[in-house]
């Protein structure tokens, strides 16, 4: 059964096959078109996309930062209390050296203790630790002379360096 | 309370903006401009007045409390007593915007703020550099008392204490004024600068190429993830770009408005307190008056020239004065730039340095902005499609704009080959957020260059268009 036909010698369609201008301007409308509804469809969608993960992963990232910087902050704030300022310290833990979760967490012993400094060494009169559980390495810290001179709670310790 | 200290420092910025640039006090794009312009200058002002107090007359709250009121009801009082005629920005003349260009721009806009709240509940401290250095310096300068000098300590090189106080001053005084350490401060602050940029860019393409182009440069802005995270996060890189495309973007203004010279002034302004943000917004402001020189030289009115750089570095001075008497007076030395010649001539003629770094500059701009594809290769395509039409009078402030982006790459370019570190390492780390406090501001050019889309038939196509619609129907 036949549909409908576009009658092609109708003069609208004449006049705008033959006529180069128009033909012109079409063109460069359905480019511009095209090209705005991609770029805008493709950045709202990566946008979109992104947002998506974000709400997914907050949940999960909350619960199992056991590290991050508010437990941090708790975990030092009977420390940071007890300190004065313009206080110097040693910083020992029981990480492995060189690597970056080290390197973190000794940036953020110094972002919970400021306004003491905290240098990378147990070189100093008094050593604050980081440790993961309470039970210390007690080979370790006799090894670097170090004696335990409070308990803090949280696997929070002060030493004394006893060669300082 | 600390949203209360924050807005008052935003009110010292919009009241300085307001008597220079006077408006009546309705909706209008000037006074969005203004708005937008006005968080980052007033932070600025606000923070560096701060500082100062700190440094001439030590940590005394009723002192510091002074000083910044004093400055805010000067700004306020030349803000509303003005009674002159400014300058009025407009919306460039165009066709009518389609509404679903504003609906975008909307949808762009909650989900960008959207993420931001979420990446921040997730984070209030912000990412590693936000508490390794910003806040660190804050918590310094706000806990230590009379040793804040501790702050700057040598025995804290890995923190980069000679790193310039923008960031830290504001959130110290919002802390110090409130007695109290919420990251809504450093949280807030970062909020500002991520959308007060959308903002800027929004507003200065809409003085320069009208609506529809003003829009589509928000959208790809404010969709740009890593901008949103990376603001989120607190890294000053963001603070940094929102001063590098206000700096640029006043530079535009002013070749509209020749007459008018605050442009100029605001523009220093602006770049001063780049440099005030990050050591590399020192690169940028060097590389911003080096290319403004040439471009005006070569494509324009070289008799503007000496007014204009008169009131550039008008607007410098006082930023520009208060880094110097931070570098000279407390700031150690830069771990980058304390290195013996003969180590920066090892560095300079490995070959193995200059094919680590050029390879991140060709590979690095693919992943700008976290796009689903690549935004390079979509601008490419919208450039391909749309073309560029750049008008005799606009040459002069493209090419400063593509001048300063380009000297202040290739400047960190020598940065990563001839200083000490593995360059890889600090590509890895680093590179992506140099490319983003230039990001708005290549944003600005390519918009201000390519040609405005035209969405609708002119008005003699209008009726062929009616008349294959009728054709159709009849048939």
């Amino acid at each position: 059964m036949a549909g409908p036909t576009l009658d092609v010698a109708h003069p609208a369609f004449v006049s705008t096959s033959r006529n180069p201008e128009v033909s012109a301007k079409l063109n460069v409308l359905s480019r511009h078109r095209f090209a705005v509804a991609a770029l805008i469809c493709i950045s709202l969608a990566s946008s979109l996309w992104f947002l998506l993960d974000v709400i997914t992963a907050h949940g999960y990232l909350r619960d199992t930062h056991a590290f991050g910087v508010p437990n941090f902050d708790s975990r030092f704030q009977a420390l940071h209390k007890s300190m004065p300022p313009h206080s110097v310290l040693g910083y020992i833990s029981d990480n492995p050296a060189n690597n970056t979760q080290s390197q973190a967490e000794y940036y953020l012993t110094q972002y919970a203790l400021a306004p003491a400094i905290i240098k990378a060494t147990t070189e100093e009169h008094f050593v604050v630790a980081n440790f993961h559980n309470n039970s210390p390495n007690a080979a370790m810290l006799k090894a670097k002379h170090l004696v335990l001179v409070q308990d803090f709670g949280n696997a929070v310790f002060i030493y004394r360096n006893t060669t300082r | 309370m600390i949203l209360l200290y924050l807005a008052l420092a935003w009110l010292i910025g919009l009241g300085l903006l307001r008597w220079l640039f006077p408006a009546p006090w309705r909706w209008s794009l000037q006074n969005a401009f203004l708005l937008s312009l006005s968080a980052g200058v007033g932070i600025g002002i606000a923070s560096t007045l701060y500082f100062l107090t700190l440094a001439l007359l030590g940590p005394k709250l009723p002192a510091l409390a002074a000083v910044e009121g004093v400055a805010l009801m000067a700004a306020l009082a030349l803000g509303v007593l003005v009674r002159r005629r400014g300058t009025e920005l407009r919306w460039a003349p165009g066709p009518p915007t389609p509404w679903h260009f504003t609906a975008a721009l909307g949808i762009a806009l909650a989900s960008a703020i959207t993420i931001f709240i979420f990446c921040t509940l997730t984070k209030p401290h912000g990412e590693w550099d936000a508490w390794a250095i910003w806040n660190l310096r804050a918590r310094f300068l706000v806990r230590a008392g009379e040793f804040w000098r501790d702050a700057f300590s040598n025995q804290m090189a890995w923190s980069h204490p000679d790193y310039p106080l923008l960031i830290p001053g504001i959130v110290a005084l919002c802390w110090t004024m409130a007695h109290s350490e919420s990251m809504l401060a450093s949280a807030a602050v970062a909020f500002l600068f991520t959308f007060g940029a959308a903002g800027v860019l929004i507003a200065t393409l809409g003085i320069l190429r009208g609506k529809t182009q003003a829009c589509i440069a928000g959208i790809v802005l404010l969709c740009s993830v890593s901008v949103v995270v990376n603001g989120a996060n607190q890294y000053v890189d963001v603070p940094l770009s929102f001063f590098v495309l206000a700096a640029l973007g006043l530079l535009c203004v002013q070749e509209r408005h020749p007459e008018d010279l605050r442009f100029s002034f605001l523009a220093g302004l602006t770049a001063g307190l780049a440099a005030w943000t990050k050591n590399e917004g020192a690169l940028f402001l060097v590389a911003l008056i080096a290319a403004r020189a040439w471009a005006m030289a070569r494509y324009g009115n070289r008799a503007a020239l000496l007014p204009q750089f008169l009131r550039i570095a008008a607007g410098l001075a006082a930023p520009l004065a208060v880094i110097v008497f931070f570098k000279l007076r407390l700031a150690p030395g830069n771990d980058l730039l304390s290195r013996q010649p003969g180590q920066i001539a090892a560095h300079l003629a490995d070959i193995g340095r200059w094919i680590t770094v050029l390879e991140a500059y060709i590979v690095e701009p693919f992943r700008i902005g976290t796009f689903l594809i690549p935004i390079v290769l979509l601008l490419a395509l919208y450039w391909y499609l749309l073309r560029f039409k750049v008008e005799p009078q606009d040459r002069p402030v493209l090419a400063t704009i593509l001048l300063t982006l380009g000297l202040t790459l290739a400047g960190e370019f020598a940065i990563y080959v001839a200083l000490p570190g593995d360059p890889s390492w600090q590509l890895n780390t680093s590179f992506d957020r140099l490319l983003l406090q230039l990001w708005p501001s290549g944003l600005l050019a390519f918009f201000f260059a390519v040609n405005t889309p035209q969405l609708q038939m002119k008005s003699k196509a209008k009726p062929a268009k009616k008349a294959i619609k009728h054709a159709v129907k009849s048939t």
